[in-house]
């Protein structure tokens, strides 16, 4: 469900608009399914006719069953093609939906990498997720049936009126005496019900979420021993929401009495008016049994759409978290400098500057100022800072994550440019404070990093990372499939397929984000160690929140505020009694 | 069929509510089935007496069809109100149910080490069976009445007719269905997993970005996503196939029987053994008798649906312990100590995440516990909740007079003696006013500004327009984890327990309010036992003794200052920026 408000009708527009367009994908097996059932519509007129024709035969001229069994076959063969029809056209239709389906996935996720980490880590990942995921399945009804219920609204009817007509003008009248009353219908039921129903919804979602809420907090009810006191309150919200709904749906249950009331009293009206007609003898049974047969097939489609109605607004309030993620305009190229240079070429890294580094992220007033920064080829840096200081934006833009200044990174030398991110990111091998493992096995996660790697080095590399003892320990070793074994790895262990994933790619410099919360004593030894072999032959840049990591770092730079405020080794800044002093002791002493 | 009795049961309370829905739903298919048949043999019987020049009374039938057309409609829109009436009634009847279950149950029958997949289920589960009366019972109903109404009438007329009809609604309302429903549970599961994998996928991809575009694996990774999104809607499609194909089916069945029936009829019309307007009418009445079974395919599909939903969450309730009269002694709040003696849990078998844990606390001490994650910590404050039961060894309450075993007292008394502020904190869906009052329910307005105050909350409270009356939680505003910390603490404060335990008080601020905050809560608890779980040197510091926990087992017990001066892996331990 989402939590956008109702879009307006200006909106609603625009966002059928949208949900039309997309359509294109399947266009073409939309059109068939409608034509299909549409043509069922038609045999059903048609069968209609044969049924009357049967009847008023049997009835009237005294035929026997073999008289009319010239009648009956073709019956039998226009309901065995009905039937036949009606499951295409709704394979049809489904078959579409899956396709817009899956291609507008795609398209939404292609948007998003393109949009880069930052646009998901504003909007959130979980409502990022839900549009993808549940979202993109909503439009499933909207494709599949309303779609198609729409065009049958208008299409069937039409037919009916269409052969009607020559058969008997003023049966046909009586149709279209009634028909002005459809777009009434489609009024009454399109826009008056519209808020009562959404309000309907949005009720239920504020019930729903208040009992799953206590449920997901019952613990924390147990611990205030609260739970007498809200099953009370759980009573007592249900039964409000109860007559506050009632009194909503009194109402919105209105627009579907009217709809209903009046195609029931017309289908009895022109059952009483043929009647008449009949008994006068100014129309023949057949022609008069015909037009009853046909008049609830007439209201039928718009009824129809009624009950398809909540497939709409579900599709378009999807439609309307869709539309801004692909509206959403991707970082301008500010710097995109044609490169008059030659493209990057990095043998190994000798040198790594960052000269006058400034980045702001829009709508935020956190940032990076005037960062100058050199790195050699080999070595532990450790940055240090409160939160918000700035280190993960540094990282980001030293990672190519913030194009627009990349320009600021000198590798020997050599200035990268907007085209070399990807080279560049290749000889960076990063680590964040969560890694993600993909949904596969530890193997395929390992192998992210060296698609070629041979099992000898997949078991290196875990070696390295002291991964491989608990990895050869599970039942499947290093196939066993991630988070299908319900918890899977502790984050202990998950850190450390990460950075056998990094070690793996023995890249020159490798990144990473020291983990906060406490891991086990033994596998934060063991993470510290290597990361130390590893920087005595490669560059290792660190976000480092433990004592053990700075004290044994090449270099320790302290960030403040968004600008490196002191850099030097562990001892000599201790003793400065600066910003790495006060940071260290900021939690052993109070009120300095 | 145990589950579907115990399913009714639940029902009963609103039988009148129920029962008054099925009849008006019935009285509306009845009266459809009865209009389409009365126009039939009107509009032939005007024909046939215009042909024979015979007078007719057409007032009476005209007039029934527009009776039955008003009833129709009358009845439709009454019997959505009074089955949405009962749906409502019967869902909160099943909500209470299902929360009173749960909150009796302690935690480990409730499997909380995966509580999310637990909430997960419970949701399926719950609206899954709202729906039970609406979309199960009542069709089921409505046929059982309607079927034997529409097919005696029939009979009346013809007994063969009437019996082709029968065999006819029972494939259409039954036997496809269920043929159908089989079908759907074989792919519901498949259906379930690969969802399952394509929002890992998805998931996977949108918080690993970063590192599939370092490691140039971004398109590898859309690309996997595309072929999951497509076996996944390949999988729905079978479903939607299948379901398409029942569809056609019953269309067959539907439209063969009324050609059968004039198949059966013409015969006897020509023979003159039936009138022969009685055809018009039978075999409109034939395919209007199928509105009898109109929802019947869809109480099939979800019947297996309800019933497994209902028996888990029916086995939950057969895990409660029978209520037992045991009378619990009563202890009031005053000073109390605590006394670890040989204390051992494990939740695995053969992994002990408590061994014989031995310590005592002493009343108004104030007691800090440090540990590597892994180390017991959590345990030892889940076994002082109460929620889970204890295993092995004893805990005891020591007040100056006696020593009482801690699960000899009422889990309220336990509420009222010890408060806990856990780690996974739980900010209801609600205002600031409502989550505080779910710590003390008689709090006055001016108590919570105060302790509002203490937690350093009154800045931010400066800043919302609606002050305490600010809705937070799932509906309302999300809160930070410093902020979500602070209103925790704000609520331990507002009650005056014998025990106040602490898992990670500051964890989340910033330093400047943690300090502050610390204060408060120091001051305002000289009057009880405090044990805090806590890595904070600031907070260290200033507790009477440290209880250094490893590997389920006691490391170390003494000062702050003495850990910090003997041992550099303490200092290692505390030491995080």
């Amino acid at each position: 469900m989402t939590t956008n408000p109702r879009p307006n009708r200006a909106q609603q527009t625009t966002l059928r608009a949208f949900l039309k367009n997309h359509a294109n994908h399947a266009g073409s097996l939309l059109k068939m399914s409608i034509a299909l059932g549409t043509f069922n519509a038609v045999l059903m007129i048609a069968s209609a006719y044969l049924v009357a024709r049967s009847i008023h035969l049997v009835m009237f001229q005294q035929a026997e069953l073999a008289t009319i069994t010239p009648l009956l076959w073709p019956l039998a063969a226009l309901i065995l093609a009905r039937a036949m029809l009606l499951g295409l056209s709704q394979r049809t239709s489904a078959k579409a939906a899956l396709k817009i389906k899956t291609a507008m996935r795609h398209t939404l996720l292609e948007k998003l990498t393109l949009l880069g980490p930052s646009y998901i880590e504003q909007h959130g990942h979980g409502a990022t997720l839900n549009t993808l995921h549940n979202g993109v399945e909503a439009l499933h009804d909207y494709y599949a049936n309303y779609l198609p219920s729409v065009a049958y609204s208008a299409l069937i009817p039409l037919a009916i009126l269409m052969v009607i007509f020559p058969t008997d003008w003023k049966a046909g009248l009586i149709f279209l005496f009634t028909a002005p009353l459809i777009p009434f219908f489609m009024i009454l039921v399109g826009h008056q019900a519209e808020q009562l129903n959404q309000q309907r919804w949005q009720k239920l979602a504020v019930l729903g979420n208040y009992f799953f809420d206590r449920l997901q907090g019952l613990t924390q009810l147990k611990l205030f021993d609260a739970t007498k006191r809200e099953l009370k309150q759980i009573a007592k919200i249900s039964d409000d929401f109860r007559h506050a709904t009632l009194s909503v749906l009194k109402i919105a249950f209105l627009s579907s009495f009217a709809l209903e009331f009046f195609a029931t009293i017309s289908v009895a009206l022109v059952a009483v008016i043929i009647g008449f007609r009949l008994f006068f003898g100014t129309l023949d049974f057949a022609t008069g049994f015909v037009v009853l047969l046909l008049a609830p097939e007439f209201y039928l489609p718009l009824r129809q759409l009624g009950s398809h109605y909540h497939a709409k607004l579900e599709g378009i309030s999807a439609a309307a978290d869709m539309l801004k993620i692909l509206n959403e305009p991707i970082a301008e190229n500010t710097n995109a400098t044609i490169s008059d240079h030659s493209p990057l070429k990095l043998e190994c890294i000798e040198q790594l500057q960052i000269n006058n580094l400034n980045f702001h992220y829009p709508n935020s007033h956190e940032g990076i100022n005037d960062i100058n920064l050199t790195f050699a080829g080999t070595g532990l840096y450790a940055i240090v800072g409160q939160s918000g200081a700035g280190k993960s934006t540094l990282l980001d833009c030293l990672l190519g994550f913030n194009p627009q200044v990349i320009s600021a990174i000198v590798v020997n030398q050599q200035q990268l440019t907007q085209p070399d991110i990807l080279h560049w990111q290749q000889h960076i091998a990063w680590i964040p404070q969560k890694p993600t493992l993909l949904f596969t096995t530890i193997k395929a996660n390992l192998l992210l990093a060296k698609p070629d790697a041979t099992a000898a080095q997949l078991a290196a590399a875990a070696k390295q990372a002291g991964a491989l003892e608990f990895i050869n320990a599970l039942p499947n070793g290093f196939d066993t499939h991630i988070g299908e074994q319900g918890e899977g790895l502790s984050g202990g262990q998950k850190q450390r397929i990460a950075l056998a994933r990094a070690f793996l790619k023995q890249a020159p410099i490798l990144v990473l984000d020291e983990p906060t919360a406490h891991l086990d004593s033994q596998t934060e030894q063991q993470v510290q160690h290597a990361i130390n072999e590893y920087a005595k032959t490669h560059l290792v840049i660190v976000i480092a929140h433990r004592l053990n990591t700075i004290k044994h770092a090449k270099k320790i730079l302290v960030m403040q505020k968004g600008t490196v405020i002191e850099q030097g080794r562990f001892v000599s800044l201790m003793q400065q009694q600066g910003g790495l002093f006060n940071l260290v002791n900021a939690r052993s002493h109070r009120n300095d | 069929m145990t589950n579907f009795i115990r399913l009714l049961k639940l029902c009963k309370p609103h039988l009148s509510a129920m029962l008054l829905g099925a009849f008006l739903a019935t009285l509306t298919v009845l009266a459809n089935v009865g209009l389409l048949a009365i126009s039939g043999w009107f509009l032939a019987a005007m024909a046939a007496a215009g042909l024979a020049g015979v007078h007719m009374n057409y007032f009476t039938p005209a007039g029934v069809i527009r009776f039955l057309a008003i009833v129709r409609t009358a009845s439709r829109y009454g019997e959505r109100l009074v089955t949405h009436n009962a749906t409502f009634l019967l869902l909160s009847e099943i909500r209470i149910n299902v929360f009173s279950t749960l909150s009796k149950l302690n935690n480990v029958d409730l499997a909380m080490s995966r509580s999310a997949d637990l909430f997960n289920r419970m949701q399926n589960d719950v609206e899954a069976l709202d729906k039970f009366y609406l979309n199960v019972l009542l069709p089921m109903i409505v046929a059982l009445v309607s079927v034997p109404i529409v097919l005696l009438f029939m009979s009346i007329y013809n007994a063969n007719v009437a019996l082709l009809c029968f065999i006819s609604l029972l494939l259409v309302g039954v036997a496809l269905p269920i043929m159908l429903s089989k079908q759907l549970q074989q792919t519901a599961e498949l259906e379930t997993k690969y969802s399952a994998t394509l929002r890992a996928q998805l998931s996977d991809t949108l918080s690993g970005l970063r590192e599939l575009a370092i490691y140039q694996a971004t398109e590898q990774q859309v690309a996997q996503c595309r072929r999951a999104s497509e076996r996944y809607n390949q999988q729905l499609f079978t479903r939607h196939n299948a379901e398409a194909h029942s569809n056609g089916l019953s269309l067959l069945i539907v439209q063969l029987s009324m050609l059968g029936a004039i198949v059966i009829i013409t015969p006897l019309v020509y023979d003159g053994s039936m009138v022969n307007v009685e055809l018009a009418m039978l075999s409109l009445f034939v395919l209007a008798s199928f509105e009898t079974v109109l929802t019947l395919p869809n109480a099939f599909i979800q019947l297996p649906v309800a019933l497994s939903a209902a028996q888990r969450i029916f086995a939950l309730e057969d895990k409660l312990p029978s209520t037992t009269n045991t009378t619990h002694e009563l202890v009031a709040v005053q000073p109390l100590g605590l006394e670890f003696k040989q204390l051992s849990y494990n939740y695995h078998a053969d992994n002990y995440a408590l061994s014989n844990i031995n310590f005592t606390i002493l009343p108004l001490q104030k007691v800090a516990i440090v540990g590597q994650s892994g180390s017991g910590k959590s345990t030892l404050v889940n076994l002082l909740s109460g929620l889970w039961p204890q295993q092995n060894g004893a805990i005891n309450l020591l007040s100056p007079d006696k020593n009482i075993a801690i699960n000899t007292i009422s889990q309220q008394n336990r509420c009222e003696l010890i408060s806990i502020v856990a780690q996974q904190h739980h900010i209801f869906d609600g205002t600031i006013a409502e989550n505080l009052r779910y710590a003390a329910p008689d709090a006055s307005e001016a108590q919570m500004y105060e302790v509002c105050q203490q937690a350093q909350l009154t800045d931010w409270l400066h800043e919302l327009k609606l002050g305490l009356n600010t809705r937070l939680g799932t509906a309302g505003r999300s809160l930070s984890r410093g902020q979500s910390r602070r209103l925790a603490l704000a609520q331990a404060l507002l009650r005056t327990p014998a025990i106040l335990v602490l898992d990670e008080p500051t964890e989340g601020l910033d330093n400047q309010s943690k300090h502050l905050v610390m204060d408060a809560i120091l001051t305002s608890m000289e009057h009880c036992t405090v044990i805090s779980i806590t890595h904070d040197p600031a907070l260290l510091a200033n507790m009477d003794k440290v209880i250094w926990l490893e590997q389920g087992a006691v490391k170390a017990i003494a000062t702050h200052q003495q850990l910090v001066t003997e041992h550099t892996d303490y200092v290692n331990l505390i030491t995080r920026f």
